[in-house]
């Protein structure tokens, strides 16, 4: 047979794609990259938007007098402008474009500015096989796309108005929108899918967006966006357990901690998260696997892979040479002959997934890629000092998830919102006993008897507190709270 | 005390307890029974043949309410609405409705809720009742009643802590038949003071200056208050008693709702007045007559927290210094700008209009428009610049005060711990962006003017704030091609501004 390589890098990259059907191994992904891929594919283009980058590159980076003649001509009748005074102009447009922390003019490929319109939307590199998955969520739905593009192509709102100069009549380019189906481990739309729950999310999210050409809605857009970010998320965690076998009917259980300073629900938390990522590196194994055996690595003995990773056609950290390879090698060697499993070939899979999370080997992972998402996101907190996290969303987006499953002039029991978050994210907080079985179900433990009544209880009081307060909730009487799908 | 007239200690005791209405007789509910506008509204309503509803929360009279109807009227009385299984409840009520029987169906608003929830789709007139408990607060004239044969009042809304029912509730529970005349006996001793003008009149003001911080107690909790204020708990005189048992202490050491409002707002520690406290504290130290070397400051502030809650209940005098101005100050500002007269709700609504100008732009006495300020991005967290391009008249505005729907007005007395600015151009759309200004908003808006530097500000207020105006915002948005545009940056707070005209900047003639 031929040769077969070991590419550490290109192996965890294939292996998450085959596992869930696109590349989560960045770990710069943030909401709006995610933002700016699904959309761009919604809409088929995007716009060239060079001369906002040049104007807008930090003034240290380049200086105002080396700006191109088109671009000061803008400016009109303001001949005499002093360089420091637009530098300052230079520095305010940057970072009102840099507030979501993706903005980097001089790499245009891969910069993602804060967007109001389709005016500011980038082809971007970043994020851009997850966009994908996430427009093939809604790439069927015709309200969904029906309101986004009359909501993106208005330029009526402030940003789009400010950078309108430099955009009106920007070059249009065409983009080929992408979908992603399934992966080689299986499809992903498929029944009762966490995909199908998602979808059927993404369109209830458009019923409350405006329908109009004329009302610019910057709110719900950042709420598409940052149900988008959940999706990707909510997929990740649950991709592993649907492609099981006797797969758990629930879904991967994420506990939001809302009870004020209670170390149980916020331990408890921790540990749902840290389950999450847990049940993306036994997908990621999976991919691993699969991967290997498409390279048809299974008859491989011992011997024949030691030969492998001795050769040049081992590379990690794309370091073939000095020192490095070979700690690599050496490492490799070690792992491999530590692991506990039997199968030469399942020691390989074993020793590719933990190589993964060795900084040696310069991989990121879909479980890395989903850790820092999830607190970029605005899904998870950190606890403490700790790099523990856990599950508390922030306001816009729970905003986005309650709109996500109740629909316009609905209104609902609190148990009831909360079963539905339940049934269709894994999402948990209190407030009746299924939370328990579903924890339990997860081998998840709240501790005591003692102490798991109360903290559930305090939990449901503080969402119910925080719905409140946003004007989505109503407290009756006899502990009834009804939740309304709009605040007016 | 007057000799048999009033209630019984053992009553009295009932209520401390907080006694349930249904508990009581029918001569018992007439003795404590709080007259008000309800009583004659109930009976105009029961003539004219209708279904009431009697809505809100536990401890807000229902049942005292339909108790006394009951023996005066036939028809349909369910008293514990709550208590039924709801299905069959439905049968019953809709059966009644069905023959037009009037009466009275007393329900939480809980159970309520979840009748509604569970059952609208099969009696069309529980959708009625749906209109009519989202509508008990209205904004505007108009309100339009649903459905002519039920009409709905959520006890809730009331606003138990006004003068006037303090004030009777204290005459009724300070009139208590088996009490002595004599002074060393707790009961009798507190009953006689709390029934003094002075000190009646303290207690119902301090109780209406809770009330329009949390308008969510009840009647019982009033009268379990008041009770309690008297008896502590006790069914028995306590013959030469200590100051624990007088009605200034007992007021801090009940439990209950009103009890834990009472501790947190009328606090003689944290309301502090330079002139009283002085006063109090050197009559304290002179009562004591310390040796210098026997000073015993504790003492002093114990005995001197005693004298204050004295002086806020009204037993005792210190020149020139009125009971509420020691407490009354954030609420009396809130309060004066609602209820001020003097100032067209115009007037309001541009002073609005300039806190809220001014909150961004310090320096701001714009009052003929609103700037808009809005910030943008997908990870929630502060913006570094935030951006203006659009203002919106003032005229688009109004300053309103919530108010009962019209079909209730006369029902029950309703004090607004808020009022709110509604943004309607007069187009035709359903929501009209509203900010609601409760007492703290109130005090931040109206303190701007001190000074507080923009970094200090409260984060949650701005992002109330920019809601607000976000929502305006997308009706506002005119011309796409032409705006004169602000950027603040937040941190330093300085705003730059420049004009986009077509496809080109101006940083001229701004």
């Amino acid at each position: 047979m031929a040769k077969l390589e070991l590419d550490i890098q290109d192996i965890n990259k294939n292996a998450s794609e085959n596992f869930l059907g696109f590349k989560a191994t960045s770990k710069s992904i943030k909401p709006v990259h995610l933002g700016h891929v699904m959309l761009t594919n919604l809409l088929g283009y995007s716009y060239n938007y060079d001369e906002l980058l040049e104007f807008t590159i930090k003034p240290s980076k380049k200086d105002y007098e080396e700006i191109s003649d088109e671009i000061k001509k803008k400016f009109q009748s303001d001949t005499a402008i002093e360089t420091t005074q637009m530098n300052h102009y230079r520095s305010l447009f940057h970072q009102i474009l840099h507030d979501d922390m993706g903005y980097y003019p001089k790499s245009a490929e891969s910069t993602a500015p804060t967007f109001t319109s389709d005016w500011l939307l980038n082809d971007t590199y970043n994020g851009a096989s997850v966009g994908q998955y996430l427009y093939t969520l809604i790439k069927d739905n015709e309200l969904v796309e029906d309101k986004m593009r009359k909501q993106l192509q208005n330029h009526r709102d402030g940003m789009s108005v400010l950078f309108r100069p430099f955009l009106k009549l920007a070059e249009k380019e065409s983009v080929n929108s992408k979908t992603i189906n399934s992966s080689p481990l299986g499809e992903i739309f498929e029944k009762d899918s966490v995909s199908e729950d998602l979808q059927e999310g993404f369109h209830n999210i458009a019923l409350h967006i405006d329908d109009s050409r004329q009302e610019k809605n910057l709110k719900q857009l950042r709420e598409f966006v940052k149900f988008a970010s959940f999706a990707f998320y909510c997929y990740s965690i649950n991709r592993n357990n649907e492609l099981e076998e006797d797969g758990k009917e629930s879904k991967v259980p994420m506990l939001l901690n809302y009870a004020q300073n209670s170390e149980v629900i916020e331990r408890a938390s921790v540990n749902t998260a840290n389950l999450g990522y847990s049940e993306v590196e036994n997908g990621t194994r999976k991919g691993i696997r699969n991967e290997l055996d498409r390279k048809g690595a299974k008859s491989l003995n011992r011997d024949q892979i030691m030969e492998i990773v001795e050769s040049d056609k081992f590379y990690a950290g794309r370091k073939r040479t000095g020192s490095k390879h070979e700690d690599a090698v050496e490492t490799f060697k070690e792992m491999y002959d530590s692991s506990t499993e039997e199968d030469d070939f399942e020691k390989l899979v074993d020793v590719l997934n933990n190589a993964n999370h060795l900084s040696l080997f310069k991989t990121y992972t879909p479980k890395g890629t989903i850790k820092s998402f999830g607190w970029r996101s605005g899904i998870l907190k950190p606890r403490g000092n700790t790099r523990n996290r856990y599950y508390e969303p922030d306001v816009e987006l729970l905003e986005a998830l309650i709109l996500s499953v109740i629909k316009p002039d609905q209104k609902i029991p609190l148990v009831d919102l909360l079963k539905r978050l339940k049934e269709k994210y894994g999402i948990l907080v209190g407030g009746t006993e299924e939370e328990e079985i579903h924890l339990e179900e997860w081998n998840i433990s709240l501790g005591t008897t003692q102490d798991r009544v109360d903290p559930l209880k305090k939990n449901y009081d503080g969402l119910k507190r925080i719905l409140v307060d946003l004007g989505y909730a109503e407290e009756y009487a006899d502990d009834v709270t009804m939740v309304k799908g709009d605040t007016s | 005390m007057n000799a048999k007239n009033g209630i019984s200690r053992e009553l009295l005791y009932h209520i401390s307890q907080g006694a349930f209405a249904e508990r009581l007789s029918q001569n018992q509910r007439k003795e404590i029974h709080i007259s008000s506008e309800l009583d004659e509204f109930l009976d105009e309503k029961l003539e004219e043949g209708k279904q009431i509803i009697l809505t809100g929360n536990p401890g807000d009279g229902k049942t005292q309410y339909i108790m006394m109807e009951k023996e005066e009227y036939d028809g349909f009385f369910l008293k514990d609405g709550s208590t039924w299984e709801p299905s069959e409840l439905i049968e019953e009520w809709n059966e009644a409705y069905s023959e037009n029987r009037k009466g009275i169906l007393a329900i939480n608003d809980g159970p309520l809720q979840r009748l509604i929830n569970d059952f609208s789709g099969d009696f069309e007139f529980l959708n009625d009742v749906d209109h009519m408990m989202e509508n008990q607060i209205v904004m505007d004239d108009g309100y339009e009643h649903p459905n002519e044969d039920i009409i709905l009042i959520d006890l809730s809304k009331r606003s138990v802590l006004s003068t006037k029912i303090v004030k009777q509730a204290i005459e009724k529970l300070t009139t208590v038949h088996d009490t002595s005349e004599e002074m060393d006996k707790h009961i009798s001793y507190n009953a006689e003071k709390l029934s003094q003008e002075e000190i009646k009149n303290s207690l119902s003001q301090m109780l209406s200056y809770i009330g329009v911080i949390d308008s969510s107690v009840t009647m019982r909790d009033l009268l379990n208050f008041i009770a309690y204020c008297i008896n502590g708990g006790k069914k028995e005189e306590v013959e030469n008693f200590d100051e624990d048992l007088k009605f200034y202490n007992l007021a801090y050491e009940g439990r209950g709702k009103l009890f834990d409002l009472f501790r947190e707002h009328i606090d003689p520690k944290v309301l502090t007045h330079p002139y009283l406290d002085s006063v109090l504290w050197s009559e304290t130290e002179e009562g004591m007559e310390f040796n210098d070397s026997d000073y015993d400051a504790e003492q002093v502030q114990k005995e001197f927290l005693r004298k204050k809650r004295r002086f806020l209940f009204g037993d005792k005098k210190v020149d020139e210094i009125g009971t509420k101005e020691v407490y009354d100050k954030t609420n009396e500002n809130f309060l004066n700008y609602r209820n001020n007269a003097n100032l067209q709700p115009r007037e309001k609504t541009e002073q609005l209009i300039q806190w809220l100008n001014s909150y961004f732009i310090p320096e701001s006495d714009m009052t003929n428009s609103l700037l808009l300020w809005f910030s943008h991005n997908f990870r929630s967290k502060e913006n570094q610049v935030i951006i203006s391009r659009e203002e919106a008249h003032t005229d688009k505005f109004q300053y309103k005060v919530p108010k009962l729907n019209s079909e209730i007005s006369d029902a029950i007395t309703f004090h607004s711990n808020q009022y709110v600015l509604e943004y309607d151009p007069g187009q035709d759309f359903n929501r009209k962006p509203k900010m609601k200004i409760d007492k703290n908003l109130h005090e931040t808006l109206s303190s701007l003017d001190l000074g507080v530097p923009y970094v200090m500000r409260d984060e949650k207020v701005e992002r109330k704030i920019l809601n607000f105006m976000e929502e305006i915002q997308k009706r506002e948005i005119g011309d796409e091609t032409r705006a004169k545009i602000r950027m603040k940056d937040t941190e330093t707070g300085d705003i730059t501004k420049i004009k986009v005209n077509n496809d080109e900047f101006s940083l001229s003639g701004i």
